[in-house]
This record gives C-alpha cells, sequence and structure tokens, in this order.
C-alpha cells in the first residue's frame, strides 16, 4: 500500500476484513470487486470509468486501475494491483457549468443513479450476505456429505462383519446340530438304560431333591415323575432304614460309598447301596442310591444255611445212634468176629434207610416202602407177604423205625421164619384211630414156622431187636408194642401214631 | 473225675433217643446222681417237676422230636437250676441267650459232661441231713459255665 492511498480507504464497520473490497471507501467498492472478478476470471485489466467520491466535502473524481501484480499475467498468482487516480475537484458550480446545458433533467438523472447507485450497494451487501450463507451451507453439505461417505464405508464394513459373523453361526449352528443328535442319541440310551435296570436307582442332588429315578423306585417311595425336584425326606418310603436322609448326609460330607441291607415293610431285603454323584468334570453334586431286591438271594441263604444245620444235626445224630448202636452190640457179643458181623449189618440198614430219607425229603417216605427195601435186603421174598395201604411216615419216625425192622428181618431170617425150610412171614399194616382221637399206623409182624422157640430166646441180637421193640419205639416215638414168641411162630404189633 | 461225684444229686434227663437217653442215665447213676426221667418230651419232664421233683440241674436235648426244648430251658434258669445242652446242631445256631449255656455236642463224650456237671456243682454245697437219707442242695448263684 503506498503512502497516499490511506485517503481511499475508510473500512466498513464490523469485524476488521482482510478484503481489500471491504476496506476501500463505499463509492470504490462496486467497481473494484467487479474489476478484480474481471482480473481473477478473465485476467483482464480495468480501468474504471470516474467515479464521484466525497472527499472532506469536496467531490473527485477517481478512476480505479485493476490489474495483474509486477504485469506478469501468470493465471496462478493471485496478486493484484489496485491504482486509485485521483482528478480534480468537481464542484457544484462545475457541475452548474455543465449542467447548465443538460439543466433539471440531468441532475434528477443524477439523483436517480444516486438513488439507484445505493440501491444497488444494498442489493449488493445483501447479495454478499447470501452468498457468504450458501458458501457456509455449502461447505456445511460438504461435510455432511463427507460423513455421509464414511458412515456409508463402515456400513460397508459392518455389512462384510456381519457377513462372516454369519457365516461363523452357519458352522455352529451345524455343530451344535451334531451335538444335540448325539445328546439326543445318549438320552435316549439313558431313558432305555433306565427302564430296562430291573434294580431302584435314585438321584438326589445337593440338597436331596429328587433327580431322576427308575421305574422300581416307586416300589419303595410314592414318588411320582412329577416329584422331581422335591426334597426325598418329603416322602415315606417302604423301608426299615431311618438312617436314610442322615447316611446321605454322611456321604456328602466324606464320600465314602455306603453299603446297607435293608428290608422293606412287605418283608422284601434290599441291597441299598449310595455312591457319591459325580459329575463329567468331576465335581460331586448329589448322591446316587441304588437298591436291588435281594430278597431271593436272602431267602436261597437262610434256606442253604438252615440246610447246612439241619445235614450237622443229622450227620451227629447219626454218629450218636451208631455209637449206641456199637455200645449195644458190643453188650452183645461174645467175641470181636460177632460184633463185626452184626455191627455192619446194622450200619447197612442204616446206610439203606439214610438213602431213602435223602430222596425223599420233601415229601413223607412210605411205610411200604421201609418194609420192601429191609425184605430186599434180606433176599427171601416168595415166602414174604407184605400188605398194607399207602402212608406216608413222620420224617423223625423212620430211622428207629427201620432200625427196629431191620432187627426183626434179621431174627428172621437167621432164627425165625425165613430160617426154617418152610416157614412164612407176614407183615400187614393199617391206619387206625387211636384212643386219644389222633391217627395212628398199626403194623402186625406174624411169623409161621419159627425155627427156635421162646425157650432159646435170651440170645443178642434178638436182646437188641426186643430193646428197640420193646423201649425205644415206646420211648422215642411213644408207640405201643408187644412182642410175643410162641411156640413156633412170633407175634409182634407196633402201634405208632402218626 | 472220680466214682461217685454227684452223689445224690437230681439230674433231669430230657432225651429223645432212647439208646443216648439210656447211657446217660447209666453213666449219670455211676456217678451216684439220682436220675430225674429221662423224658423223651419236654411236657413229661414238666409233669415230673410240678410232682415236687426238684433237680439239682438238667441235661437237655435241644431238638426233642422236631421241637425245641429252649422254653424248659427257660423254665428251670429262671428258677435258679443250671442247664447242659446236648445237640446235634452247631453252636451257631443257639439263640444268643442261651450261648452262656453249657453245650454238648453230639455224640456226647461223658467224661466232658462229667466236667462240666464238675464245674457247675464246684458252686453248689452238697450237705447230708440227720437221717443221711435227703439231700439238700443250695445251687450258686453263678450260672453254668460261668
Amino acid at each position: 500500500m503506498s503512502d497516499n492511498a490511506g485517503r481511499f480507504l475508510q473500512p466498513s464497520g464490523g469485524l476488521l476484513s482482510g478484503d481489500v473490497v471491504d476496506l476501500v471507501r463505499p463509492e470504490l467498492r462496486f467497481e473494484l470487486r467487479s474489476a478484480l472478478n474481471r482480473l481473477y476470471e478473465q485476467n483482464m485489466p480495468t480501468l474504471s470509468l470516474p467515479i464521484m467520491v466525497r472527499f472532506n466535502g469536496n467531490q473527485h473524481r477517481v478512476h480505479v486501475l485493476v490489474r495483474g501484480a509486477n504485469g506478469v499475467e501468470a493465471p496462478n498468482l493471485r496478486h493484484a494491483v489496485v491504482m486509485f487516480i485521483e482528478g480534480e475537484e468537481v464542484t457544484d458550480q462545475v457541475a452548474v457549468a455543465d449542467g447548465h446545458a443538460t439543466g433539471e433533467a440531468v441532475r434528477r438523472l443524477t439523483q436517480e443513479l444516486e438513488l439507484t447507485q445505493s440501491r444497488l450497494r444494498t442489493v449488493r451487501e445483501e447479495s454478499d450476505a447470501a452468498n457468504e450463507e450458501l458458501r457456509a451451507a455449502n461447505e456445511e453439505l460438504q461435510s455432511i456429505n463427507e460423513e455421509y461417505r464414511s458412515t456409508s464405508e463402515e456400513l460397508e464394513t459392518s455389512k462384510e462383519e456381519l457377513q462372516s459373523i454369519n457365516e461363523e453361526l452357519q458352522t455352529v449352528n451345524s455343530e451344535l446340530k451334531l451335538k444335540l443328535e448325539t445328546i439326543s442319541r445318549a438320552h435316549s440310551d439313558l431313558q432305555n438304560l433306565m427302564a430296562a435296570t430291573d434294580f431302584g436307582t435314585l438321584f438326589l442332588d445337593s440338597m436331596l431333591r429328587i433327580k431322576r429315578f427308575t421305574n422300581r423306585v416307586t416300589e419303595l417311595f410314592s414318588i411320582t415323575p412329577a416329584d422331581e425336584g422335591r426334597p426325598i425326606t418329603d416322602f415315606a418310603h417302604q423301608l426299615d432304614y431311618d438312617r436314610l436322609t442322615s447316611d446321605a448326609r454322611t456321604l456328602l460330607a466324606d464320600l465314602t460309598p455306603i453299603q446297607r441291607e435293608v428290608q422293606s415293610r412287605s418283608g422284601r431285603w434290599y441291597d441299598v447301596r449310595m455312591r457319591p454323584y459325580r459329575t463329567v468334570d468331576d465335581k460331586i453334586d448329589g448322591v446316587v442310591i441304588t437298591f436291588v431286591d435281594i430278597t431271593v438271594q436272602k431267602q436261597a441263604t437262610e434256606r442253604l444255611d438252615v440246610m447246612v444245620g439241619e445235614l450237622q444235626h443229622r450227620t451227629r445224630n447219626l454218629l450218636a445212634v451208631v455209637q449206641s448202636i456199637a455200645s449195644q452190640t458190643i453188650e452183645r457179643s461174645a467175641d470181636l468176629k460177632e460184633f463185626g458181623k452184626g455191627f455192619n449189618e446194622r450200619l447197612s440198614a442204616l446206610s439203606r434207610v439214610q438213602s431213602l430219607l435223602s430222596e425223599g425229603d420233601t415229601g413223607g417216605i412210605s411205610f411200604a416202602a421201609l418194609v420192601r427195601l429191609e425184605i430186599e435186603a434180606l433176599g427171601a421174598r416168595d415166602r414174604v407177604t407184605i400188605d398194607g395201604p399207602d402212608v406216608a411216615l413222620p420224617l423223625g419216625t423212620i430211622q428207629t423205625l427201620a432200625l427196629a425192622l431191620h432187627e426183626l428181618a434179621t431174627n428172621a431170617r437167621k432164627y425165625g421164619a425165613l430160617a426154617s425150610a418152610s416157614g412164612t412171614l407176614v407183615i400187614r399194616w393199617e391206619v387206625r384211630s387211636s384212643s386219644d382221637g389222633g391217627r395212628c399206623l398199626f403194623i402186625r409182624w406174624s411169623e409161621d414156622g419159627t425155627l427156635e422157640t421162646s425157650g432159646k430166646s435170651a440170645k443178642p441180637e434178638g436182646g437188641y431187636g426186643r430193646v428197640l421193640i420193646e423201649k425205644a419205639l415206646p420211648y422215642t416215638l411213644g408207640a405201643k408194642t408187644t412182642f410175643d414168641l410162641g411156640e413156633g411162630k412170633l407175634r409182634c404189633t407196633i402201634e405208632l401214631p402218626l | 473225675m472220680t466214682g461217685r461225684t454227684l452223689q445224690d444229686v437230681g439230674i433231669l434227663v430230657v432225651e429223645d433217643e432212647y439208646f443216648i437217653a439210656a447211657e446217660l442215665e447209666r453213666a449219670l447213676v455211676a456217678w451216684g446222681a439220682r436220675v430225674i426221667g429221662p423224658f423223651s418230651r419236654s411236657e413229661q419232664a414238666r409233669v415230673a417237676l410240678q410232682q415236687g421233683q426238684s433237680p439239682s440241674a438238667a441235661v437237655l436235648d435241644i431238638n426233642i422230636g422236631g421241637t425245641l426244648i429252649y422254653p424248659l430251658a427257660e423254665e428251670l434258669r429262671a428258677a435258679g437250676i443250671p442247664v447242659v445242652f446236648t445237640t446235634g446242631y452247631d453252636v451257631s445256631v443257639i439263640p444268643a441267650e442261651f450261648k452262656t449255656i453249657p453245650l454238648l455236642v453230639k455224640p456226647i463224650e461223658f467224661r466232658q459232661l462229667t466236667e462240666i456237671l464238675g464245674r457247675t456243682f464246684r458252686g453248689i454245697e452238697v450237705t447230708g441231713t440227720a437221717d443221711g437219707n435227703r439231700t439238700s442242695v443250695s445251687a450258686g448263684r453263678g450260672r453254668p459255665g460261668d
């Protein structure tokens, strides 16, 4: 800016603007702006027409010259040189002088021109303001546009991400589907297993609430599938096992499996086992209780125990009988040879009746079978008559009765009817009602044509037989007996209570 | 064990097997005892007791013709009379309340019976009365086998 440029400047009010158009006097602004535009847009220097500018009340003509800086008319350089060329003062007189010719019309035109110029200025200012606003709006639109663009890019990225997530989800979904199938198969296996197990299994959680159970459990606890989730302590059970819940709590505390044999109120026996419920990752999450019905095993064991006891009893009693046979035979034997013979025969009789006893364990043993056993051992069936109904003997009577029959048969063979050539033996029996109202077996043993007579009845074997019949049968079996040895005959009767 | 250890001591015998009963009786008599019985049914023994027999000890077979002798054993024990069991059964089948009673497993060894009865009567005072015909026996407090 040159030294004398100041008189052409008059900044407008408001913020100090760097725009040269705003700095110059208002009269010059329009010309300067259009000249600058012309220079920047068309690279054309401009010399304006004279503009009337009032300095200190005097009007001067001023020309505005605008051209490119340093005369270099390069389009890139946005520099311009503005020169103000001031003319001589124009006085009103001059104007009047000039206007002599033109007169009133010129003055009016001039006034109109001034009016128009000022209007134009206003319009220009308004246009400037509008222009500013438009520019601002444009900038805003541009920034909004940029924002839109970046949002759009972000959306694009998001879309891609969503797509990849979608793909991952699809993969996971198909994996889940596979797993679900496996689980469903496992579940159906479990259901079948639960249905197929023939013993009670009860799953409780750590608060002793019912989780799951097999059908057999409902025999012991009055629970239904609807009761799952309720504490087992709410339900009555059929077991004689008051410590069930305290046992379960103990198990949860020290994790040692518990096993008990427990009886139910209906008399059945159960093998109750408690174990901790371990999850797949080895956490304790409740109790598994199994109830196995061991009634049959228990009964079998008991039966076996009874049988073993009975066997022992029988064996020992048999030994006692053998012992007594031995001592009785010793008493009645003249020498060891005689003892050996008699003892062996009696042991054989005992052995025969033992096999009969073990065969007839379930039912009774018929008296006819007992008789035939002895007579067959005798080996002389043609002169023997056996006749009587089928009578089952009480087991306890058989041993003693068999020994008595053996003694009778042996004596018959040695000294009695079967020792002679023509003797006969008749054994008949029948069931009678005894004097005390019960039933009894009445046996009649008749020998005719015996070898020996009553005079020689004091022989040792006869002695043992007589003691058996006259003493042992009444004593042990409560039988009534008679034993008569007559001339060439023997009559023996045994009335045995049944 | 010398000769007549059980001089004039009354001993009740219940045994359903004739020959065993006979031998028991013979052995007890040989030791000087006075045998009450032998009986083949516990009811017979009860009748004898009701008729005033007062044994100082009893030798009882556990299984008498299929019925068990325990009720009679309990009655005798309640009356303070020592009991000895004879049986073919194993010791394990004897009910817990009778486990303290001495048990002779068949076939009986008579020497064993003497020993048991001797031990039983160590706590019994045998005193002859003035005329010497009657003997009063007072049983010790302890149960047999204690």
